[in-house]
């Protein structure tokens, strides 16, 4: 029997489908995020490197 | 060895998550790949047939959602009693991950439900309760989004979750406490696992497999977390460097307007 005619097997792929749609999502997100994150603090970092002030900022 | 109090500096925290990201997200890799062997070589249920494959993804998701959430609370008492930054960047980061993981065991769960038990969804003591807590992590999310300070909402949220974590004992005991479709505990038992090693080993390493990939992403959202509060904080502090207009200007731009 080939595996796709296995009783059930559609929602066997479906549970496996939505997890990786959802963990991919997930992971995606964040890794986006971080970028975003990094591209936005780049200029700041430039002006508070040897700033009394803003080195403090930087935890 | 570093201290406890050490580690939890916000720039010994990112030092070390900066290391330590890549292993665990490796160890993740690795473990989800034999995970996934393992779960589809292994024989079928007798009874559930190919849905025991649905298993290896529904009980380490329930796992999740109920490890999180208890990660959670430790965090809102740690931003609650010492009101330290890193507990509330911890408790604002699961938060997601945390709404994720028990939303794949409940769609994985009415996944399993329809050709075992012939329904989507019944209102047993144990899936209710699992509904809630995905209402209750929804509930926490919005609390973060509405309240603009992040000082504040780390308060509420903190309070929230700890009254939340009354559902925990509720969703782990449910199939003791009340008689519900929904089996009871079979993977640790006092009298040892119930299930079939065959199936166990699988259940086991696709469990290992999803905690390494949380700890991972729950890293890595804790230091967009601190990348976040470092941004707000430099963007206030230049801000303030602008020397103020002073109040002539205005009236003379205002008058030239």
């Amino acid at each position: 029997m080939s595996f796709l005619a296995l009783p059930h097997i559609g929602f066997v792929i479906a549970a496996y489908a939505i997890t990786f749609v959802a963990v991919t999502l997930l992971i995606v997100g964040i890794v986006l995020d971080h970028r975003a994150l990094r591209r936005a603090l780049a200029p700041h970092e430039s002006e508070a490197r040897g700033h009394p002030d803003l080195d403090g900022a930087i935890p | 060895m570093p201290s406890l109090t050490s580690l939890a500096n916000p720039s010994r925290f990112m030092a070390l998550t900066a290391r330590a990201l890549p292993w665990l997200a490796g160890a993740a890799a690795l473990l989800f790949a034999v995970g996934l062997w393992l779960a589809f070589t292994a024989p079928e249920d007798y009874q559930q047939g190919e849905t025991v494959r649905i298993m290896y993804l529904h009980v380490p998701s329930a796992w999740l959602s109920l490890l999180i959430y208890t990660a959670m609370s430790i965090s809102a008492i740690g931003a609650l009693v010492w009101r330290h930054p890193l507990a509330e960047v911890s408790m604002k980061a699961a938060a997601p991950i945390g709404c994720v993981f028990t939303f794949l065991c409940l769609v994985t769960g009415a996944l399993w439900g329809k050709p075992m038990w012939g329904a989507w969804w019944v209102w047993d003591a144990r899936l209710t309760s699992v509904l809630v807590l995905l209402l209750i992590y929804l509930g926490i999310l919005a609390i973060w989004n509405a309240i603009e300070d992040q000082a504040h909402a780390a308060r509420v949220a903190a309070l929230a979750t700890l009254v939340g974590f009354v559902n925990i004992p509720i969703v782990k005991f449910s199939v003791e406490w009340w008689n519900t479709l929904h089996q009871g505990a079979s993977v640790f038992t006092l009298e040892g696992s119930k299930i079939a090693p065959e199936i166990l080993l699988p259940l086991l390493v696709m469990a290992c497999a999803f905690t390494c990939l949380y700890a991972a992403l729950h890293l890595a959202a804790m230091r967009n977390q601190i990348l976040r509060r470092r941004l707000r904080r430099l963007a206030i502090l230049t801000a303030s460097e602008t020397p103020p207009r002073s109040p002539i200007a205005s009236v003379e731009e205002g008058a030239r307007a």
